[in-house]
């Protein structure tokens, strides 16, 4: 369901060039959880921005059932749902017509949104506050009407950037539940996290991101293996201890010519 | 690594009642209506503030007139028998009014701030002569109002006209006294005839109030406050528009809502035209909720003639001034958008809006200066040009080819604006704060395109269109120039705007020359058609101008004879360079090559080219300082010929050959209009062209038009090519 395919992308700040994220390749099969683990700075928002064809790619491409990111970007918008922790909701909107507005953005029939909204009022309890304007609900409400409009016009990829971010345990375990039940419904999804303990719970596939380079991909106990080390804590230190040779491994600043 | 293809599922459609981008525009406007912050703006501002000013105002004037230690009004008369014939009525109609009980006094009409009586002084007529112009005192100042008599014989009556400008609140108040008192004697008439056994006497007094303008009289225009009142309308327009305009763009990505909206498959131009709509729709109420409330505070404190001019309040003043609001609106909300887009916070986007909105207000003001007349260079200033539009509409003395500049040049620079807004909005370096700047707007792009977007193509019209009509017009004023020196000029100028403009835009921004004018190859019989048409499509033209009405024909003959007389001391060879050949070269790489192309790869080929001829039609209608509609068919018949040649042929060449031939041979039939008036042909009996003509030129336009249709359209070719 998505291909990742030599993706990489530089960017230019103060006349160097960064390169964020370097090469990258992976795919993700329908019904599969596929976790994008890094430090903060790793390249996986990049990454994840790249797939979706809000970035361009410097190099490489991304495809998604068949449509590639960089030519369709439309296309592969519309078979996405992406759920950011620095998303927001409309303040003077209800969820309803939130939900109903995201709907015909990604070309729901008024009939099909209209049953996908309640699909999603008795999958996130949203019944109760569903004519309540955004700004009046609270933290754990406002996180279940951003996870519904993810998946109001059920997309068969699911884009999760960094989830939890900001969430107490109540809310974790909301996302938690959430991804469980994504994979239950045969959706590829891609969890970026730096939140290692997460990402052992809830991911089938990981891929070790550090410097824009993905340096080991696997389940767990693949990863285990290759490391040499028994949790991902211990990966994380050693990657972190490792340093970029050269452009071609890793993400680094290259002074312009 | 090759990628995993799979086979794209269908994507449901929807099947909604309304566009899109409406359906985008109202959720916009239900997002922001519901804000209270821009409740205040809309509806606490206009309550509050117009009444507090009128208040202000009211209170200023009685400052001003009870500082006078009696009310004096200056009355005019056109002879010492309406002197006579006023001072035998009036008093009679003072007593009435004296009379009157509390209620009906609660009416009257005494000026701001007195109760005694005022005084009447009589200036007029002149004691040795005897005469007076009347008018011409009430619009100098000498005197408030001017009283005319003339008796009516048939009616029994006299007929009194009350002279006055409506832009002194004094000659105002001066009216409605005297023309209260003689209201009065009528009423009282009218009750003693109704108690008669048989009423059907007339009233005594037919009375007419004419306001006087300053244009009217000999006297320059002065300041008056009418000239504010659009500058207030305006402030509070772009107070309306400025919140919005925040809120949909820097504010949505301070939100964390932009990132999710423009994650959605809906192109960024069409979310942004959404919120341009809210935008200007909020504006445009916000000056509706102002106008009105001015509206009802000058009526209820009675300072309307004062506030709107000398034609007074009227529903045609308030459509025009809604009308032009509305431009105006559609052309700020477009500017401030391009800002806005591009902040990533709100305190960001206030920081670029403050100075540009303090900048751009200098040439409103400006504009309140006494003096200044609206012309072809103030016509194409964003600001000025409506702000000077609106006082000539306030005062009823609209110039026609600069109302239409002024509504021109602000459609155009609205287009760039908003094409230059959507470039920017939702971009990675507003959204992710990349390495983005203003240059990147200007930036040459490193692959070459295939035709301008539509963007370039606006941009080219935004700086063709004042640079035309402003250099055109020095050009026309150069009487001390030979007419050889000045039609050269005018091929310079020809060139340099119409071939050279689209040329460095084209260059700037990476446009293949080749693709991006349509300036390949054409096959021979391409050539023949066009050859042919070009001469045979003159007798249509002439027949649709001979359509216009006879006034205005004799007036554009009169025109045209003028400047041909002028042309008879130029060498044919000479007239037909300047004024044939280049024009048409450089009109059909601007309007065929730059724009249809550019035009083409937006919409639908008929769209494209009916566009670029309604663009060519109006061009061609400004004529010097004047507007010649007259003009407008004929060139737009030009125009879809030369554009339905340029898409069959593929080609500019053929229409090029097309315009060269047409406008030559009108010229040369003008240097020959003495051997066709010898063939009856251009008399007064007989200007329309002999059938056998028209005949013979449908024959031949009609075999062209066969030819070209026979051509293969290159349209599937350049498309091909642009991929």
């Amino acid at each position: 369901m998505i291909s990742v395919n030599e993706l990489t992308r530089h960017f230019r700040s103060n006349g160097r060039t960064i390169v964020a994220v370097d090469g990258l390749s992976f795919q993700v099969k329908s019904g599969e959880v596929y976790g994008l683990l890094g430090p903060n700075g790793a390249g996986k928002t990049t990454t994840l921005r790249m797939i979706l064809g809000l970035l361009a790619p410097t190099s490489g491409d991304a495809e998604v059932n068949g449509f590639r990111a960089t030519s369709q970007p439309d296309e592969v918008k519309r078979r996405i749902g992406l759920v950011s922790a620095s998303s927001g909701l409309y303040q003077w909107l209800t969820p309803r017509e939130m939900l109903m507005f995201f709907a015909d953005l990604f070309g729901v029939s008024p009939l099909r949104a209209r049953s996908r909204l309640d699909e999603m009022v008795a999958l996130f309890d949203l019944g109760e506050f569903i004519d309540q304007r955004c700004a009046t609900l609270s933290t754990g409400q406002k996180q279940r009407v951003t996870l519904a409009r993810a998946l109001m016009h059920d997309p068969p990829v699911m884009l999760l950037d960094e989830p939890t971010r900001g969430l107490d345990v109540v809310g974790t375990h909301v996302v938690f539940q959430y991804i469980d039940k994504l994979r239950s419904l045969g959706k590829a999804v891609v969890v970026s996290t730096h939140r290692l303990d997460e990402a052992s719970h809830v991911c089938d596939r990981m891929g070790l991101l550090h410097h824009g380079r993905l340096w080991h991909e696997g389940t767990f106990a693949e990863l285990q293996q290759v490391t040499g080390c028994s949790n991902l804590f211990d990966m994380f230190l050693k990657l972190l201890g490792q340093k970029p040779e050269s452009s071609a491994s890793g993400a680094e600043v290259i002074d312009a010519p | 690594m090759p990628l995993n293809v799979e086979m794209p599922e269908p994507i449901e459609k929807s099947y909604w009642h309304s566009p899109r981008w409406w359906r985008l525009a109202l959720k916009e406007l239900r997002e922001i209506l519901r804000d209270r912050r821009t409740i205040i703006t809309l509806v606490a501002m206009p309550l509050l503030i117009y009444p507090l000013l009128g208040v202000t105002l009211q209170k200023l004037l009685m400052a001003q007139l009870t500082s006078k230690s009696k009310v004096e009004y200056r009355l005019a008369f056109q002879s010492h028998d309406d002197q006579r014939l006023f001072r035998q009525y009036f008093g009679q109609g003072h007593v009435i009014v004296a009379q009157r009980t509390p209620y009906e006094a609660s009416n009257r009409t005494e000026p701001l701030g007195t109760t005694e009586d005022p005084f009447l002084e009589f200036v007029g007529p002149d004691q040795e002569t005897g005469n007076v112009d009347v008018g011409t005192m009430i619009s100098s100042g000498e005197a408030d109002i001017g009283i005319i008599f003339a008796s009516n014989a048939q009616r029994q009556s006299v007929q009194m006209e009350i002279l006055y400008r409506s832009s002194s609140p004094f000659s105002c108040d001066a009216r409605r006294f005297v023309e209260e008192r003689f209201r009065a004697i009528n009423e009282e008439f009218a009750r003693k005839e109704l108690a008669r056994v048989k009423p059907g006497r007339l009233l005594p007094f037919e009375i007419h109030a004419e306001s006087l303008t300053r244009s009217g009289k000999d006297h320059g225009p002065t300041f008056s406050l009418a000239t504010l009142v659009p500058l207030i309308l305006i402030l509070m327009t772009v107070t309306g528009a400025v919140y919005p305009a925040i809120d949909l763009t820097a504010g949505e990505r301070e939100r964390g809502t932009l990132e999710a909206l423009v994650s959605s498959p809906v192109p960024r131009h069409e979310l942004l035209f959404a919120k341009y709509i809210a935008v200007v729709s909020v504006a445009v109420l916000t000056a509706l909720a102002n106008l009105l409330s001015m509206i009802a505070t000058a009526y209820a404190s009675g300072l309307e003639g004062l506030l709107f001019g000398s034609s007074g309040l009227s529903l045609r003043l308030v459509a025009s001034t809604l009308g032009l609001l509305l431009i105006f609106a559609a052309f700020f909300s477009a500017v401030i958008l391009v800002l806005t887009s591009f902040a990533r916070s709100f305190k960001e986007a206030q920081a670029y809006l403050i100075p540009v909105m303090l900048v751009s207000l200098a040439p409103g003001v400006i504009c309140l200066l006494p003096g200044i007349e609206f012309n072809g260079w103030l016509s194409v200033i964003p600001l000025a040009n409506i702000v000077l539009l609106a006082r000539d509409v306030f005062d009823n003395r609209v110039i026609p080819i600069w109302a239409l500049a002024t509504l021109l040049s602000t459609v155009l620079y609205s287009a760039v604006a908003l094409s230059a807004a959507a470039r920017i909005f939702g971009t990675d370096a507003v959204l992710y704060g990349s390495d983005g700047s203003w240059l990147d707007l200007l930036r040459r792009p490193e692959s070459s395109r295939q035709q301008a977007s539509l963007t370039q193509a606006t941009l080219g019209l935004a700086i063709l269109f004042p640079a035309f009509l402003i250099l055109g017009g020095m050009t026309s004023r150069m009487t001390d120039v030979s007419i050889g020196y000045r039609l050269g000029i005018n091929a310079g100028l020809t060139i340099l705007l119409f071939a050279g403009l689209p040329i460095v835009l084209a260059a700037i921004s990476a446009v293949n020359f080749r693709s991006g004018f349509s300036l390949g190859g054409a096959s021979p019989l391409s050539f023949v058609a066009a050859g042919m048409l070009g001469l045979s499509l003159w007798p249509f033209a002439y027949e649709l101008v001979l359509l216009q009405t006879p006034d205005r024909l004799s007036e554009f003959v009169k025109l045209f004879e003028s400047f041909k007389t002028q042309l008879d001391a130029v060498p044919l060879a000479w007239k037909l360079i300047s004024l044939a050949l280049v024009p048409a070269i450089c009109e059909e790489l601007f309007f065929r090559g730059y724009l249809q192309t550019a035009f083409r790869a937006e919409m639908s080929t008929p769209w494209a080219v009916g566009l670029s001829s309604l663009l060519f039609g109006l061009f061609h209608v400004i004529v010097r300082d004047a507007l010649f509609f007259e003009r407008f068919a004929p060139t737009c018949f030009l125009g879809l010929i030369l554009g339905l040649v340029c898409v069959k042929t593929g080609s500019l060449w053929p229409g090029m050959l097309l315009h060269s031939l047409h406008n030559g041979l009108l010229l040369t039939i003008s240097s020959y209009t003495a051997q066709l008036k010898a063939m009856g042909i251009g008399n007064t009996e007989q200007q329309h062209l002999p059938t056998l003509w028209l005949v013979v030129a449908g024959t031949v336009a009609s075999i062209a038009g066969g030819l070209l249709v026979r051509q293969r359209s290159r349209t599937t070719e350049t498309k091909n090519l642009a991929l």
